[in-house]
């Protein structure tokens, strides 16, 4: 008997809470990235004499998109780090090897946002902690929001797009093979572009 | 100056080779005739400690299993002089040599160890097994000339050329430094015998047996290939019924047991070269 009041009373209190709630909620909206219109580039010094270019041919993600707050909107990125893809099939053998990816043990690498600093109406720097080789460091991006509307073709989805730059060090995250920073050497900087699309939920 | 220590080549040869043999020297200098005989052997795993900091940095702490390579190492150079100095020999010494593989196998793949699958147990099972074999080998080598240093030093060269094909430089550059590392050493007891194996070298092995883990586990390394370098710990064997009739000596017996070391290697990286063949279009 107690039980079931306890039940009941419950029950109320959730949906009274969730009542409250909604009207806050309603402005935040979850995307899921396509992958088709979502691309993680990365470009790296190959010994001084050209910055080649690579990307990750897998990646999965979401953001959670607050048109009237933007700074609390979300963003989490997964990237299979075996899925490193620089047009040189032997040479993305080598990458996914412990030199550098070491994708056997460290399959993910992850990007989640913390914070969003809009700098202006269609820009803003969004900070984050990157996860790569199991080591966290913090990471920020300038992020432009392209647009957001109906898809023109399907007039179905609804999609929101931006693109991204930034750059870190890739032996803050322990990968040091090949004379990083030296001249002469595959480069330390890691030049990141990423032009992204979500779909609403 | 500092990309000169840093160029590969350099790391995995010259720079080994000249610590090495620097270390021996002054660990005899510094620690007299008998102490300092008995433990000169010190100078091959504490070259290779001080070679893997400097080809792969030290991450602290360790996440991944690569970044614990330089800690087992040093750990190993630890055990080392610890077996050298006090000494420890016989059956405590058979001991250690059971329980620190399995201490450092079991430490390098702990994240690994929880959601183990049967090829992995399989391919530990496997490595253990042959790692003890190799430390037996070289146990009964003690007090016997070269013979097990030049067994280790090809098996590192084997490793470092099949590791190559199996498109890990890093596990390269480290397998040749272990073998310059046992070169310098070597230098200093050829053509004449000065120093004992001890804990220096059997930690060494220890140290390959580390490399090849990660090579068995996080590349396409050939397997077969791998462990076509196991008979190399026993060259020594492989001729001794013909000793009786063609003696060798101190300055012959090393080179001829290098001989039969380098056939083995070229059959096992032969074996690696036709499952991974290195070809002009790798990319780097």
């Amino acid at each position: 008997m107690k039980l079931k009041k306890l039940v009941s009373a419950a029950s109320v209190a959730a949906v009274c809470a969730s009542a409250m709630v909604s009207p806050a909620q309603a402005e935040v909206e979850h995307y899921v990235l396509d992958p088709a219109h979502t691309e993680t580039l990365f470009f790296i010094s190959h010994l001084g004499f050209s910055n080649m270019p690579g990307r990750f041919a897998e990646l999965e993600g979401e953001f959670h998109y607050d048109k009237d707050n933007i700074p609390a909107s979300k963003v989490t990125v997964t990237v299979k780090t075996g899925s490193v893809d620089t047009f040189h099939e032997k040479r993305d053998k080598h990458l996914a090897s412990p030199d550098f990816f070491n994708a056997a043990e460290f399959p993910e690498m992850t990007f989640t946002s913390t914070s969003i600093e809009m700098t202006g109406d269609k820009t803003a720097k969004m900070t984050g902690d990157l996860t790569l080789l199991g080591v966290t460091k913090p990471l920020t991006l300038d992020v432009t929001f392209n647009r957001e509307g109906l898809h023109t073709f399907n007039k179905k989805d609804h999609v929101a797009g931006f693109s991204a730059t930034g750059s870190f060090k890739r032996t803050d995250f322990g990968m040091g093979f090949g004379m990083p920073g030296k001249p002469g050497g595959i480069g330390d900087e890691v030049e990141l572009r990423i032009e992204a699309e979500g779909i609403r939920q | 100056m500092p990309s000169f220590f840093s160029d590969p080549m350099v790391q995995s040869s010259l720079l080994p080779l000249t610590l090495a043999l620097v270390l021996t020297g002054l660990l005899r200098l510094l620690l007299g005739p008998v102490r300092g005989r008995r433990i000169a052997n010190l100078s091959v795993i504490l070259s290779f400690f001080i070679l893997a900091c400097l080809i792969q940095g030290l991450i602290f702490p360790p996440v991944g299993s690569t970044h614990k390579i330089p800690y087992l190492l040093g750990g190993l150079a630890l055990v080392a002089l610890l077996v050298d100095l006090l000494p420890v020999r016989g059956k405590a010494l058979m001991v250690l040599l059971v329980v620190v593989p399995a201490l450092a196998l079991g430490w390098l793949n702990a994240t690994r160890w929880a959601g183990a699958d049967s090829e992995l147990l399989v391919k530990e099972a496997l490595l253990y097994g042959a790692t003890l074999l190799v430390l037996w080998s070289l146990f009964r080598q003690r007090g016997r000339g070269l013979d097990g240093v030049v067994e280790l030093l090809f098996a590192s060269v084997g490793f470092a050329a099949i590791s190559l094909m199996g498109a890990s430089a890093l596990l390269t550059t480290q397998g040749f430094a272990l073998a310059a590392c046992l070169g310098g050493y070597a230098l200093w007891n050829w053509p004449r015998h000065r120093f004992a194996l001890g804990g220096g070298v059997l930690m060494a092995a220890v140290g390959l047996v580390l490399l090849i883990n990660q090579a068995l586990l996080l590349t396409d390394t050939s397997v077969l290939a791998l462990a076509l370098l196991l008979p190399v710990f026993f060259a020594d064997s492989l001729f001794s019924p013909l000793e009786k009739r063609w003696p060798l000596n101190d300055v012959t017996r090393p080179l001829v047991i290098a001989l039969v070391c380098l056939l083995w290697v070229l059959i096992a990286a032969g074996v690696s070269f036709s499952i991974n063949p290195i070809t002009a279009d790798a990319g780097y």
